[in-house]
């Protein structure tokens, strides 16, 4: 049973909301090593820099200073939400069905 | 038309056929063959979302949630470049998942189609 519980359940219902709280909890003030592989790694440019800071501003309900940091972090936070509570909504059909 | 006909859809798995099966119970022959002819072509193999998810690594991400119909969740993979390939992976991981979610819904919009 719980064998068929963890193959049920789809991993992207995990990720979502676990990267939005990572970024809730993670402080871009603090001055942390950076998460971003590319940075690491020795590539300055991505179209996705500061997109982390800019999620956890708004997060915060900084709009200004989130939009500021990545015009795109309003879109991605309403995104995922959207794609979490349709993958929430699904697999409660699903287990409601079983 | 015999029951086995949704065995040649390629990469079907026996949770979409079985569902499939249920589906088309009650259907006239006939009407099993315009659904299997209609289903087939808008289904997505989820071999191909595997492989687009796997260019994420090395090229442009997000293809894979283009196809998907997910326009929204495409522009974010390739603009982070699959928010640093952890969704990437994710996807490459779940493909199978994420084209049956698809393709249970390209089914039901085919049969409302034909009238089903």
């Amino acid at each position: 049973m719980r064998m068929s519980l963890y193959r049920k359940l789809n991993p992207e219902l995990l990720a979502w909301p676990a990267g939005l709280l990572c970024l809730f909890f993670l402080d871009p003030a603090a001055n942390q090593p950076s998460l971003c592989l590319l940075k690491n790694v020795g590539i300055p440019f991505c179209p996705g820099c500061g997109l982390g800071h800019g999620v956890h501003y708004l997060l915060h309900g900084q709009w200004q200073e989130a939009v500021h940091h990545h015009w795109l972090a309003p879109v991605v936070v309403a995104t995922l939400l959207y794609r979490t509570f349709q993958l929430a909504r699904q697999q409660y059909i699903d287990f409601k069905l079983q | 038309m015999s029951d086995f006909s949704f065995a040649m859809l390629p990469g079907i798995e026996q949770e979409e056929m079985l569902w499939l099966q249920e589906l088309t119970k009650s259907y006239s022959s006939e009407n099993k063959q315009r659904f299997l002819a209609l289903y087939s072509t808008r289904r997505k193999d989820p071999q191909i979302i595997l492989i687009c998810s796997l260019v994420g690594l090395v090229a442009v991400a997000g293809v894979q949630r283009f196809l998907l119909n997910q326009i929204l969740m495409g522009i974010l993979y390739f603009m982070t470049v699959g928010f640093c390939f952890v969704g990437t992976i994710l996807d490459a991981i779940n493909y199978r998942k994420l084209a049956w979610e698809y393709n249970k819904k390209e089914a039901i919009s085919s049969a409302a189609l034909l009238g089903l």
